[in-house]
Formats: structure tokens, C-alpha cells, sequence
């Protein structure tokens, strides 16, 4: 079974200051590596987690439309930074700002994926929850994926036409402190 | 994918179990293979692959701890190796927004981190000096071609009214001449005429003097376009190695 069938507790639990959460995937996203931050946070041993599609630890209040962005980004070869609400084992939750690039052969080949992931201040936590309440509205008002995936999309386009910003310089100007506009 | 599965190094090779649990006694084979594997990822580290980690670490195990230490410094090296690629990647694109993530790193990381973070805002205010130089040169070459524009409108309007001027002189010489065959020895008329004459001589004399220090400005100013143009030239070929 891939996905954790736990239900959300609300409980939150927080990544320490200066530790970062470190895994990998392959190119199909199944866990390749999970460092010891990784497994303490979300309470799993090693041996649950390698080889489990990483979607394993996904929150499900998330929008899609991150993920989709996601994707989207790294088989194109680039970067992505996200901010990510992640799942426990036992349904609790906690917030990270992730980092993910591709990982790349001697020949220049994609042979995985990486992720660096941090914690992010109170602030940036606090606006990406209302930024992904409503791009969880927007994806809800269609009745299947294909259509619910569009309007996340969508409406996380308008949302970075008002912030005047590109998806990326909003993530970091979120991470390094700037005022939410 | 072969590639993926052989950085697993399991660093069991007895499918999790311990030989101790069971015998009692130190298992020196699994001991044996953990160091195997802390060398094998070693290596590869040194050699530039920073790819490996050890998994399946056996906390029974002699030496576990330090293959957790391990993979704790290699994740901090890797991390460190990528976000230095991807900061100064950016800053050559002109996207001086992607700094180095700073936080997480320890030690001479973070030093190294402040470093690259500091070398960045140095590229960005470069760059945006060598930008508003390059625009001031801009509105300074607009300017003179204006100048230049207005100056050559101005010599030919000059130009005309000389012309129309020493049309002006000829006609009244050969009144003059006209008047002196004729043998009318008016005063009066003498006096008009010769004071017509020295009018038209004396505003001919300022034009030729006003066209001539035109002149000199207009070679002068095309000399100051001239430098512009240069100096606009130096300043494009500079943005464009940034």
C-alpha cells in the first residue's frame, strides 16, 4: 500500500532551526535514501520507507497544483522550491520549505531526484496556509482530477500576478523574511 | 536505474538480522561487511560521487554510528555542492534572487556560504551600476543628435539668409554703379547708398562671423557625438560580457 492511510491529527510537529531533511528518489519517485531527520520527524524506521513512493508522507490538505508545478519543474532538468505540509505516520503534520533538483549522471542523464528540506518561520507557514486554502477552493470546484488540477493551476497563477512576483522569487522572498504583500 | 540500486549498499548482507541476537556472539562477518560498505561509500565520496549513503545501517553493529555521521556529512557536502551551483548559476543569468540557503549549513559550510552570499550582492550592484551607466550614455548620445539635428537647421536657415543677403549687396553695387554712369550726383541719394552698402557690408560681416562660430561648435559638437558614440559602444560591449 503506497499512500498512509492515517488521518490528519492536527497536531503539529516542527523541524529544529538548523537540521534539514534529506532524501531521495528515483526517477519513478520511490525512496532511494531517508536520513535520520527524515525517519525521526515523521516516525519511520529505514526499512518502511525505501522503495515507498514518496507521496508516502504526502498531507492531504496540500493542493495538487504544487506537485503538478513540481513535476513539472524537475523532468524538465530545473530546481524547484516549495513549501510542503507533510504527513506522520500517526496523521500528525509539519511544515518544511523543500529544495528539490535533479540528480545528474557524469553523462548529464537525470538519475533521481533530491531533496534539501528546512524549516520555515511561522510567518511563511502562515501565508502558504491561506495561499493553499485557496488553491484547495479552486481545485475542489471541479469534479474530477484532470479539470481540478487546471484550476489549481490557475488560480495559483493569479495569486503570483498579484503578488507581482514569479513562483520563485515569491518562495524566497517568503524564506528570507519580506512582508507577505 | 542499475545505477540507483547499486548506491543502496545495504550494509546488512544477512537481511536484517544480527548474528548476534541468535549466537551470542559478535557476528564478525556482518562487522566485516559494514566496514566494506563505509569503505566503498568513502571512496566514492573521495572521488567526487556524492551520491552514495550507507543504508540499512545495523545499529548492532560496531560502527554504525560513525556510517550515520557519515551520511550526516555527506548530506551537508552534497547540499552545500548544490546550492553553490545553483546560486551562482543564477547570479550569471542576471537572477541575483536565488542566494545561497544558508541555513542548515555549520561551521565552515555556513562560512563558506556567507562568502558566496556576499560575492552575489557584489555581482547584483555591478550589474545594476554597469546598467545605469549604460542608459545615462544612451540619453547623453540622444541629447547630442538633438543638438546636432537643431544646429544643421539652424546653418541652413543661415545658410539662405547669406545667400539672399549677397544677392541683396549685388543688386545695391550695381544701383550704385548704375547711379555713377548716370552722372546723378545727388547727395542724398549718395548718402542712402552708401549707407545701405555699409549696412549690408556690416551684416555680412556678423553673419560670416555668426555661420563660422556655428561652425566651429558644429565640429566641435560633432566631436562630443563622436565620443559619445564611443563611449556607448565600450559600455554595450561590457553589459554584454556580464
Amino acid at each position: 500500500m503506497s499512500r498512509n492511510t492515517a488521518a490528519p491529527t492536527g497536531r503539529e510537529r516542527f523541524l529544529a532551526h538548523d537540521e534539514i531533511i534529506v532524501s531521495k528518489t528515483d526517477l519513478k519517485g520511490h525512496i532511494t535514501y531517508a536520513n535520520k531527520v527524515f525517519l525521526d520527524i515523521a516516525d519511520y524506521v529505514e526499512e518502511e520507507v525505501l522503495g515507498r513512493p514518496h507521496n508516502l508522507i504526502r498531507h492531504p490538505e496540500m493542493p495538487r497544483a504544487i506537485f503538478h508545478l513540481l513535476w513539472e519543474e524537475l523532468q524538465a532538468g530545473r530546481e524547484i522550491f516549495a513549501y510542503v505540509k507533510n504527513m506522520c505516520k500517526n496523521g500528525d503534520h509539519y511544515w518544511v520549505f523543500a529544495h528539490v533538483t535533479p540528480s545528474f549522471d557524469e553523462h548529464g542523464a537525470i538519475i533521481g531526484y533530491h531533496s534539501n528540506r528546512r524549516a520555515p518561520g511561522r510567518p511563511a507557514i502562515e501565508e502558504m496556509e491561506r495561499l493553499y486554502a485557496r488553491l484547495r477552493q479552486a481545485e475542489a470546484s471541479a469534479p474530477r482530477p484532470k479539470e481540478q488540477l487546471v484550476r489549481g493551476r490557475a488560480e495559483l497563477d493569479a495569486a503570483l500576478k498579484e503578488a507581482g512576483l514569479g513562483y520563485e522569487p515569491y518562495c524566497l522572498s517568503i524564506w528570507q523574511g519580506r512582508a507577505a504583500a | 536505474m542499475n545505477g540507483i540500486l547499486k548506491n543502496l549498499f545495504a550494509a546488512r548482507p544477512d537481511n536484517g538480522k544480527s548474528a548476534e541476537a541468535t549466537t551470542g556472539q559478535p557476528d564478525t562477518g556482518a562487522a566485516e561487511a559494514a566496514l566494506a560498505k563505509l569503505s566503498e561509500v568513502l571512496a566514492a565520496a573521495a572521488n567526487g560521487d556524492l551520491e552514495a549513503r550507507v543504508t540499512g545501517i545495523d545499529e548492532a553493529v560496531p560502527g554504525a554510528e560513525a556510517m550515520h555521521a557519515l551520511n550526516q556529512l555527506l548530506d551537508m557536502t552534497d547540499a552545500y555542492v548544490r546550492e553553490t551551483r545553483a546560486s551562482l548559476d543564477a547570479a550569471q543569468e542576471g537572477r541575483f534572487h536565488r542566494l545561497f540557503l544558508q541555513r542548515g549549513m555549520r561551521g565552515v559550510f555556513a562560512q563558506g556560504a556567507g562568502i558566496i552570499n556576499a560575492s552575489i550582492a557584489r555581482m547584483q550592484q555591478a550589474a545594476a551600476e554597469e546598467q545605469e551607466r549604460a542608459r545615462r550614455q544612451a540619453e547623453r548620445l540622444e541629447a547630442a543628435k538633438g543638438f546636432g539635428e537643431h544646429l544643421d537647421s539652424t546653418v541652413e536657415k543661415l545658410s539662405e539668409a547669406a545667400s539672399r543677403l549677397d544677392e541683396l549687396a549685388q543688386g545695391l553695387q550695381s544701383r550704385m554703379e548704375r547711379m555713377i554712369d548716370e552722372g546723378e550726383q545727388s547727395a542724398a541719394n549718395a548718402r542712402e547708398a552708401l549707407e545701405g552698402a555699409q549696412a549690408v557690408a556690416s551684416g555680412a560681416h556678423e553673419l560670416a562671423s555668426s555661420i563660422e562660430e556655428i561652425a566651429r561648435q558644429a565640429a566641435e559638437s560633432d566631436q562630443a557625438v563622436r565620443q559619445v558614440r564611443e563611449d556607448v559602444g565600450n559600455a554595450v560591449n561590457a553589459t554584454e560580457k556580464l
